[in-house]
């Protein structure tokens, strides 16, 4: 009945192709205003206008306005710690502090010890601070002491050790490089092997680009023999039958997530439609780029030959060279038909190509992790791991056209901290590629140790200058890690293919390893399927009910659970309810109790007793405050 | 096998220039155009109807022609035993024994088609009723969630259910977008029972004393600078919300699944979702979109056999409990008004795509084909007792459309009918989104594809 539909197929009587309905409202343009004055729209509607040359336009899909928005809310309900000044400690201070006295944003002084402590073990290890941990830090007087504990959560000791090495930085990540790179059962049990691969990356501090070099080039003749392979496996695009790869669609989609990853650039957008007359108000960059230019882009995997030889419904998977290029005659199951073009291999963003007899995965595995944009892009996912937003954000909004560039260009400055960026990124390319070094240079700046609290009035247009800590809520992992550490009672996760039993979910190989139960309850706290939904930050009553109320945390508080509650009402010799109280304090909230807290928790356990004592976790646990990083 | 992908016609430019109007002003100077004034130009009356829906998606795909477009030939099983319900309309019995005598109330719909044959890409259109656009992946609503702030201003004080409640969705599920967390799906593992917000009888002496401990400790707090503002307002409010609802008489009723209707339902995961998708709507306590994942249909092998632990029969069988007892008992349950609750509710039934058809795979299964296949609609104002569309002789191709739009209806169609139902105007759209661009509750468009698009109105005649 084909004929008979009354579907219409625009064409424009010029370009026949290209076009998706995802940019045409930005094409026709309307409601973003432009220049000086950047009208944001919240999501109820109410109006914030930013005026003046100073602030740069939020790009639009960044969280930042959402962050400081929370940041307002929850900061003066926070405790209050005496707050200390703050002094340069690194470069990264240079170039922060300086545009927060030239255009006098109201600036937070330093986090005292205990904030410091429970944000950079949360940053750094994924977990709460254990309370011994936090006294003994509190009582250090070393001015040197903030170094020394990030060096030691870094560290990994192998002196007398007879098993591999685990330790909560490795877990975190390796979970942190699992999510980047998308690890899931795409990869069937080779999505143990590739986390196996990348953790041990991680414990001999390979430099990244190292890494990511034998990631892209990788061939194997089975994806569950051979770990790096699985990083290109898992991208694989079927045709509708799900038991051939449809290799250009899977190109495409290599081509994509890579550049997406290491480029921090959406291909997307031209995977169906050129850039121009399509992303003028987005990305001036991509306006300049054509569909053809992300199949040249693509080609670089042309000789990529994915099949699976042991069973077309089994996802074992051969990867060689044997790809015989990209055709742009080959149909596609997830976009729009090709137009002919030239397809040699060509790196977006210089237009080189593989030396004759490359091979063209080496070929752009060179390209790619010579160029400063490789770096900028790491660089600036880590720092959003850090700080809950990246100076680019989203880590794939950077527009290399606006980059760096101070005039308005007009679409509003772009990068309010390109300085800042490229002096880490050039660090980071100094250090060869070390994580560690990065991160380490990151949590020990005075800027990542600000406080939360400013004085004077805020705008959330300042998010920008990190001028202020920002607050944010615990991602779904760090949370139920956060509910197991606190409690002291952990669940046995199976882990990977291979039989392993883990106590974090933050040592887990992919979401699927968690049962489904948890698993549900982590997804209301908008865990990363790390298929096409991403993780999320917001708050639901959904959430709190969880904490109020689910079996799952219930069971963690019983006394009987045989955990810290056990271990603090049962300690030999007895430990003095003020004691007690103080120790749940610490293993939840990293604080220690008021006076008035401190009354009213002794008073509590003394009358009820155990009861007492689970009823003071539990109320600890529904605290806001638990589950925010501040 | 496969019919061309793109075999569209073209759109010409008088047809451009009537659902176009004055969006074509710029035309020429605009490499694309698209009819924006359509949907303010072209009025539509929805037909409000109904009051709530109830969505079950078959997880996987469904395979038509071994269900409710069924296609008889050589290979079908005997034991599928096939009989004439009407006499357009043979059903496979031995599958679906307590459904075909409940057809009376369904209208069968064959004319269906779906945009995309990835699950993932397919599954996000069928709930959202939008193409996957990674530039605002982020910010579509799901349809539940459109629906839930849709009704949001005929919220009652009494209400103490959430307006959107979905069952054993994943992290995959779509939720709301950009739009506020308060009309996010409370999702329900039916599988357990374990539900945080129903407070077990016996604890609730406990929980009341922990929630005055909170209380004071909230105001012992150290560090609130300003008096009185102790809660963080944002989370503190999802607190209240959560107690609003936990704190009410009714919830343990609603969220209950006792053991008579467990085995009448047929005791599957299911089967529990339909009990309480069931209670939720008796309830009429502000839920407005139930939806209930449905999951495993996607038999890419041995899609006949017996001995699979999930196979075309267990699937069939567990649809065929949990939906007819749900029918029947919505159907029996008169409420104020004097309208039974199937008469309020829409109830709708399909999967992301069809399968293939003819011959079983190599695999002895049925792959993914997005050229047809077939759903149910019944309550809400729909007239049951039909079958709406054809299929050719496998079941491959749309053939008959059977509705005035004259081709075949696709995940828009059936979103613009819901809103319908409930009262919605689907011509509705909201310009003020993070990402500028302006969200249309439903697109005249899919890829290149204009589609005029419009409610199945047949179903309601």
């Amino acid at each position: 009945m084909a004929g008979k539909h009354p579907i219409l197929r625009v064409r424009n009587g010029r370009s026949v192709t290209s076009r998706s309905k995802c940019y045409m409202i930005d094409y026709m343009g309307r409601s973003i205003q432009r220049s000086f004055a950047v009208v944001l729209l919240s999501l109820t509607g109410s109006l914030l206008l930013a005026q003046g040359p100073d602030h740069p336009a939020m790009p639009r899909g960044s969280n930042k306005t959402e962050l400081s928005r929370l940041t307002v809310a929850s900061s003066s309900a926070l405790p209050y710690f005496e707050p200390k000044p703050a002094v340069r400690q690194n470069y990264i201070d240079d170039f922060i502090f300086e545009k927060i006295r030239k255009n006098k944003i109201p600036q937070a002084p330093l986090a005292s010890d205990i904030e410091y402590l429970r944000r950079v073990s949360l940053d750094v290890i994924g977990r709460l601070p254990e309370p011994e941990k936090i006294r003994q830090f509190v009582k250090d007087t070393d001015p040197k002491k903030r170094e020394k504990l990030v060096d030691e959560m870094m560290a990994i000791s192998t002196k007398g050790v007879t098993s591999k090495p685990s330790t909560p930085f490795l877990d975190r990540w390796t979970y942190f490089l699992s999510d980047l790179f998308r690890v899931n059962n795409l990869q069937g049990p080779g999505r143990t092997l590739l986390y196996n691969y990348l953790r041990n990356s991680l414990t001999v501090n390979q430099p990244y680009d190292e890494l990511v070099r034998e990631l892209l080039t990788a061939s194997a003749r089975s994806n569950f023999d051979s770990a790096p392979v699985n990083f290109l496996i898992r991208f694989y695009i079927d045709q509708p039958d799900q038991s051939t790869v449809n290799p250009e669609d899977t190109y495409d989609e290599l081509a994509i997530r890579t550049a997406r990853m290491f480029l921090g650039v959406n291909l997307e957008c031209i995977s169906c439609h050129d850039g121009k007359n399509h992303l003028e108000k987005i990305n001036l960059w991509l306006t300049e780029r054509k569909r053809a230019d992300l199949w040249r882009q693509a080609a670089f995997f042309g000789k990529v030959r994915m099949y699976r030889p042991y069973g077309d419904l089994v996802d074992e998977f051969v990867l060689n060279n044997e790809g015989t290029g990209y055709d742009t005659k080959s149909k596609s199951v997830v976009r729009l038909p090709r137009y002919k073009a030239d397809t040699t291999p060509t790196f977006i963003l210089t237009g080189e190509h593989p030396q004759p007899g490359e091979d063209p995965r080496e070929a752009f595995a060179r390209f790619l992790t010579t160029n400063v944009q490789f770096a900028r892009t790491t660089v600036n996912y880590v720092w959003a791991e850090l700080f809950g937003t990246g100076i680019v954000d989203p880590p794939t909004g950077f527009d290399l056209n606006r980059y760096g560039s101070t005039s308005e260009g007009g679409l509003g400055i772009l990068t309010l901290q390109a300085d800042l960026l490229d002096a880490l990124s050039k660090d980071f390319q100094d250090h060869h590629y070390d994580l560690r070094h990065l991160i380490r240079t990151i949590v020990t700046s005075s800027t990542y140790q600000l406080s939360h609290r400013v004085q004077g009035p805020w705008k959330d247009e300042y998010a920008g200058y990190f001028s202020r800590h920002l607050v944010r809520r615990l991602p779904a992992e760090e949370l139920w890690d956060a509910v197991s550490d606190a409690t002291g009672v952990y669940d046995e996760i199976p882990s990977g293919d291979f039989g392993q039993k883990v106590k974090y979910v933050m040592q887990t190989v992919s979401p699927e390893d968690i049962p489904g139960k948890l698993r549900s309850a982590l997804s209301s706290f908008g865990l990363d399927d790390r298929n096409l939904g991403a993780r999320s930050l917001s708050g639901s009553p959904v959430q709190a009910s969880i904490l109020l109320n689910s079996d799952l945390v219930k069971q963690k508080l019983k006394l009987d659970a045989k955990g810290r509650l056990t271990q603090l009402m049962r300690a030999e010799p007895p430990k003095t309810n003020q004691q007690i109280v103080e120790d749940i304090f610490l293993a939840t909230l990293s604080r220690f109790p008021s006076k008035a807290e401190s009354e009213f928790g002794v008073k509590l356990i003394s009358e009820t007793h155990d009861a007492g004592a689970e009823d003071l976790l539990w109320t600890l646990l529904n605290r806001p405050e638990f589950v925010l990083n501040y | 096998m496969q019919p061309s992908q793109f075999h569209l016609p073209t759109l010409s430019r008088r047809r451009l220039l009537q659902i176009g109007g004055v969006a074509l002003a710029g035309f020429d100077l605009l490499p694309m155009a698209r009819p924006l004034n359509a949907t303010t130009k072209e009025s539509v009356k929805p037909r409000g109807t109904a009051e709530y829906c109830l969505f079950v998606f078959l997880q996987g795909g469904a395979s038509h022609v071994d269900s409710f477009d069924l296609k008889e030939g050589k290979g079908t099983p005997e034991d599928f035993d096939v009989k004439s319900i009407t006499p357009d309309l043979r059903m496979p019995v031995g599958l679906f024994p307590k459904l075909s005598k409940k057809l009376e109330q369904v209208a069968i719909v064959r004319s269906l088609e779906a945009w995309e044959t990835e699950h993932g890409r397919a599954t996000y259109y069928l709930h959202v009723a939008h193409q996957v656009s990674p530039a605002r992946v982020r910010e579509i609503p799901s349809l539940g969630a459109l629906i839930a702030y849709e009704f949001h201003g005929a919220r009652k004080a009494s209400d103490f259910l959430p307006p959107f409640i979905s069952m054993n969705y994943g992290p995959e599920q779509v939720k709301e977008g950009m739009l506020d967390t308060k009309f996010s799906p409370l999702n329900f593992d039916t599988k357990s029972s374990d539900w945080s917000f129903v407070v077990p009888q016996p604890e609730r002496g406990r929980f009341d004393r922990r929630l005055g401990y909170l209380k004071q400790l909230t105001s012992l707090a150290p560090g609130a600078i300003t008096p009185g503002a102790h809660s963080l307002t944002a989370l503190g409010s999802f607190q209240a919300d959560a107690l609003t609802m936990m704190n009410s008489d009714k919830i343990p009723g609603v969220l209950k699944v006792d053991e008579e209707d467990r085995k009448r339902y047929g005791g599957t995961e299911f089967g529990n979702a339909c009990i309480l998708a069931r209670n939720v709507l008796a309830a009429e306590s502000g839920t407005r979109f139930i939806s209930i994942n449905h999951k495993g249909w996607d038999l890419h092998t041995k899609i006949y056999e017996k001995n699979e632990k999930v196979n075309h029969y267990t699937l069939s069988r567990d649809l065929d409990g949990g939906l007819s007892e749900l029918l029947t008992d919505l159907d029996k349950t008169k409420t104020s008004d004097g309208r039974t609750l199937l008469d309020k509710t829409l109830v709708v039934v399909m999967g992301e795509f069809g399968r293939t058809t003819g011959d079983l795979t190599p695999g002895r299964g049925r792959d993914h084909h997005r050229f047809a296949m077939s759903g149910l609609f019944a309550g809400g104002g729909v007239k049951g007792g039909r079958v709406l569309g054809a299929t050719d002789a496998e079941g491959t191709k749309v053939v008959k459309a059977a509705w005035s739009k004259k081709r075949s209806m696709y995940p828009e169609d059936v979103a613009a009918t819901i809103y319908s139902a409930l009262g919605i105007d689907w011509t509705k759209e909201i310009k003020t989104t993070p990402s500028g661009r302006v969200f249309e509750y439903i697109e005249f468009q899919s890829g290149t594809n204009f589609l005029d698009v419009g409610e199945i109105s047949e179903l309601f005649v």
